[in-house]
């Protein structure tokens, strides 16, 4: 199930909410368990198995290391564990998201002809299969103490407001609100308001961003030019933006209204002045994860300046592949790893010297690094990709664009203006603060939901709702072959 | 109040819902011309498969009471936004619609081998074939489309065709390009909200038709035109529909020969329709939504018109898709037979009816990026 659809929004969520809160508090855990197998199985049914499998292999994992830590045999046997609980999750993941990679690849590079296994991907199992080797690292480590309830466990795993992209919830972030939490009516309404705008994010913008996109990826041959190219990078830009803040925003939300409290997975990436802040502010829960899991236990910065730009070239390179079986996305991950250590070596420091007015010259750079790096990210065909890339910059493109195709980059540009804009605005800090001014002092997470923002709310679900229903339009002529 | 929003808020939600539990189901939209998602049946089997999921999410959104004004909302905000080119076609702020046919759409290959199969027709049958690419409508009036708007290059594929094609009147075993001299107008030759041509284009195109074949034009007036409907909103509307759209008139030309007409294989009129008849039109759809339909009841793998008075000579095949339904009432004078296949539905042979039927000249009647895009014209040597 998907959260912007009508089941989930008129019958699941009512549904769940209610009875929820119908439930004593003992069950409540329970509940929210058999209602995320639900969620998950609604789509595909079979591939509950997987994540049943990942949870009472993780849970068990974690019973054996609080059990070998109580008998003072932790060191040994305690590590033991932990491995086979990362070789476990990792052959999951590897399994149903690499193998076909890794066939493909050697079938080109050997010229050999494997075929290939077809595994359909289940949803969501490069976020729980994190999820659960973050908690037996964090058993581990003394971090966190074993659940003991195989019900908590697994309504941790399988929860389902961030169950299918995101954020990713260490178990350490929520351990003690997955065995007490308090609800209120304060979490409940702030969660429901943050529910719906990242909704509308969702339906509203991102949705009609990827249409466009779409649309503007036709375009090939003497007709594809510079001015088309960069409309379609701005509109994969927003799109991947507001598609998956809105569903972090959704899973927050949603979080909160059953009492918990996820860690926040962006803070306005595209107002950053460099790669760096970049990433300390895009898809924030994953460089956390990274950092804490692979980055640290390599050796982070401590070991030499080589040995740091190796484990970052580790870190992301496995970054990039998380996203995506194929070379495309290790690539991107690369790309960014270039970045980061050129930024970390001389540019950070040649950007201090670009203050004041010269400031923005840092946004344009951060901008253009990753404008340019969703190009190589939105295309699994490399080929395609370098034409794109093309098509950004190369002087042919430009003249094409502006001398022999003049009017038809003024009609897609002029057209597209209005809603850039207001992804623009939606993308930045601006949005939040204008509002803020509007509704007059603080938003605060403290209180409860003013007029305005109730009223704002109630807007933003009823266009949501709108372009739901509208999206299902499918008008057939008979009169198309 | 201040406790009452989440409440408030999940109760809006399944009320949204659930109203369509409560409505009488709708089993057909004429908006959208498609029958509609129903109620699944609850079964074991059903939730297995999947079936049961998708169905109810389709339902939830099909049977959802006030889906055409949602549709209608959102086609505003979008217009709001900027935006003109909107689920495949040009909204344009009068209120009229323009088809959008883009270049990756369509292909050159895909073209070539078509031209390729008439002549074998041609060829293999030894009968006169005339192609007739009905020009799309802003080959006709370019001022229909927004400037700079995306728009597939129709000139160059005119030209391509007349290149491969000989040019003259077709003589047996040949396959010509009919000549459309199209940009010397003063009226609308298209609809205003449909894909089709209207009257005015219908007309026209079927006069270029006869003086190619070197017959003399027909004042039109001479077939009697009657104003059938004035309330006409077509497919393009259904794609984008806004309150403000335009309303386009159906006018039929009444001054017809006595003909008698039958159907057979498949069509797609949603009325169901009662074999032979002793006219064009079936004027029960200038009720319906779907007005266009008025000519012959929508399209039918094979119509066969035989005309009972008049001068006309000979029997005249016509291969077609719907903008000939229209241009019909205007060829049948001239000959005794006219027949049409709509290679969608037609489940015959082509070469069989060609052996068995020996028409006079076969016309491929087709409005440009149709032909271009047509995939059944394989059929025609089969």
């Amino acid at each position: 199930m998907v959260f912007s659809s009508m089941v989930f929004l008129g019958i699941f969520l009512p549904m769940v909410g209610l009875v929820y809160y119908l439930t004593p508090k003992k069950f409540r855990n329970l509940w929210l368990f058999m209602a995320s197998l639900l969620f998950y199985g609604w789509g595909e049914p079979k591939y509950i198995l997987i994540m049943l499998f990942s949870t009472v292999f993780d849970y068990v994992n974690g019973r054996l290391i609080g059990y070998f830590d109580a008998k003072g045999l932790h060191k040994s046997a305690g590590k033991a564990i932990v491995a086979l609980s990362c070789i476990g999750n990792l052959s999951i993941l590897g399994f149903f998201k690499y193998t076909d990679f890794v066939i493909g690849s050697v079938n080109k590079v050997c010229s050999t002809d494997f075929p290939l296994l077809e595994i359909a991907l289940p949803i969501g199992i490069s976020f729980y299969t994190f999820q659960t080797m973050s908690y037996t690292i964090d058993v581990y480590r003394g971090l966190v103490k074993p659940q003991k309830n195989i019900i908590s466990f697994g309504m941790y795993v399988c929860l389902f407001p961030q169950l299918i992209a995101g954020p990713i919830v260490r178990y350490q972030d929520v351990a003690r609100e997955v065995d007490e939490r308090q609800e209120s009516e304060l979490l409940r309404q702030r969660g429901i308001y943050r529910f719906i705008i990242g909704l509308s994010k969702k339906v509203l913008l991102a949705n009609q961003a990827g249409e466009l996109y779409q649309q503007l990826q036709l375009f090939s041959g003497s007709e594809l030019t510079a001015p088309v190219a960069w409309l379609s990078a701005l509109m994969y830009t927003f799109q991947i933006y507001f598609d998956f803040s809105g569903y972090s925003d959704m899973a927050i939300g949603l979080g909160m209204f059953f009492g918990f409290h996820f860690p926040e997975n962006f803070s306005h990436p595209y107002e950053s002045a460099s790669v760096t802040e970049f990433w300390r502010r895009w898809h924030m829960t994953l460089s956390t994860w990274f950092r804490e899991y692979v980055y640290i236990p390599l050796g982070g910065n401590r070991k030499g300046r080589g040995r740091q730009i190796l484990n970052l070239f580790v870190v992301w390179g496995l970054t990039g592949l998380w996203h995506g079986a194929d070379w495309n996305f290790l690539l991107w991950g690369l790309y960014y790893f270039l970045f980061l250590i050129l930024e970390k070596l001389f540019l950070l420091r040649l950007f201090e010297k670009l203050t004041g007015k010269l400031g923005f010259l840092r946004h344009i750079y951060t901008m253009l690094v990753v404008v340019s790096g969703w190009v190589l990210f939105s295309h699994t065909d490399l080929s395609k990709a370098l034409i794109w890339w093309k098509a950004l910059f190369a002087p042919s493109y430009w003249y094409r664009g502006l001398v022999m195709f003049g009017a038809q980059s003024r009609y897609l540009w002029m057209h597209s203006l209005p809603f850039l804009l207001v992804m623009t605005v939606g993308c930045t800090g601006l949005m939040q603060s204008l509002w803020r001014r509007l509704i007059g002092g603080e938003e605060s997470r403290a209180s409860y939901l003013c007029k305005r923002e109730m009223g704002l709310s109630a807007i933003l679900l009823v266009l949501s709702v709108i372009y739901l229903v509208s999206g299902s339009y499918n008008p057939f002529l008979y009169f198309r072959f | 109040m201040k406790k009452g929003y989440t409440i408030l808020v999940l109760a809006a939600l399944s009320a949204i819902a659930c109203s369509s539990l409560f409505m009488p189901v709708s089993k057909y939209s004429a908006m959208e011309n498609r029958y509609l998602t129903t109620w699944p049946g609850l079964s074991v089997e059903n939730i297995l498969s999947g079936t049961f999921q998708k169905d109810l999410e389709k339902a939830l959104s099909d049977q959802f009471p006030f889906r055409d004004a949602c549709v209608k909302l959102s086609v505003e905000g979008e217009l709001a936004m900027g935006r003109q080119d909107i689920s495949g076609v040009y909204a344009k702020r009068d209120g009229s619609y323009v088809e959008k046919v883009v270049s990756s759409e369509l292909s050159k290959s895909r073209f070539d081998l078509n031209l390729r199969f008439l002549s074998k027709m041609a060829e293999d049958h030894q009968v006169p074939v005339d192609l007739f690419m009905v020009p799309s409508a802003p080959e006709m009036e370019p001022y229909r489309l927004p400037a700079g708007a995306p728009y597939y290059d129709a000139a160059s594929y005119r030209a391509a065709a007349r290149h491969s094609l000989s040019s003259g009147k077709a003589k047996a075993g040949e396959v010509s390009v009919v000549p459309v001299d199209f940009q010397m107008r003063q009226k609308e030759h298209y609809f205003y909200t449909d894909h089709h041509y209207n009257n005015h284009g219908a007309y026209e195109c079927a006069m270029a038709y006869r003086s190619y074949l070197g017959k003399k034009r027909r004042s039109y007036h001479s077939y009697g035109q009657k104003l059938m409907a004035d309330d006409f909103r077509g497919t393009l509307y259904s794609k984008a529909p806004r309150a403000n759209a335009k309303y386009d008139r159906i006018i039929l030309p009444s001054l017809l020969q006595k003909v008698s007409v039958s159907y057979e294989g498949g069509s797609d009129g949603h009325l169901t329709n009662s074999g032979e008849k002793d006219s064009l039109y079936d004027l029960r759809y200038l009720k319906e939504k779907d007005k266009y339909s008025t000519y012959q009841g929508g399209n039918h793998g094979l119509v066969r018109v035989k005309v009972k008075d008049g001068t006309g000579k000979g029997k005249l095949l016509i291969i077609k898709d719907s903008f000939a339904n229209s241009v019909l009432p205007y060829l049948v004078g001239d000959y005794r037979e006219v027949d049409m296949i709509d290679l969608r539905y037609y489940t015959g042979s082509v070469k069989e009816y060609l052996e068995k039927e020996q028409p006079d000249r076969v016309l491929v009647y087709y409005e440009m990026s149709n032909f271009i895009k047509e995939e059944k014209a394989s059929a025609l040597i089969r």
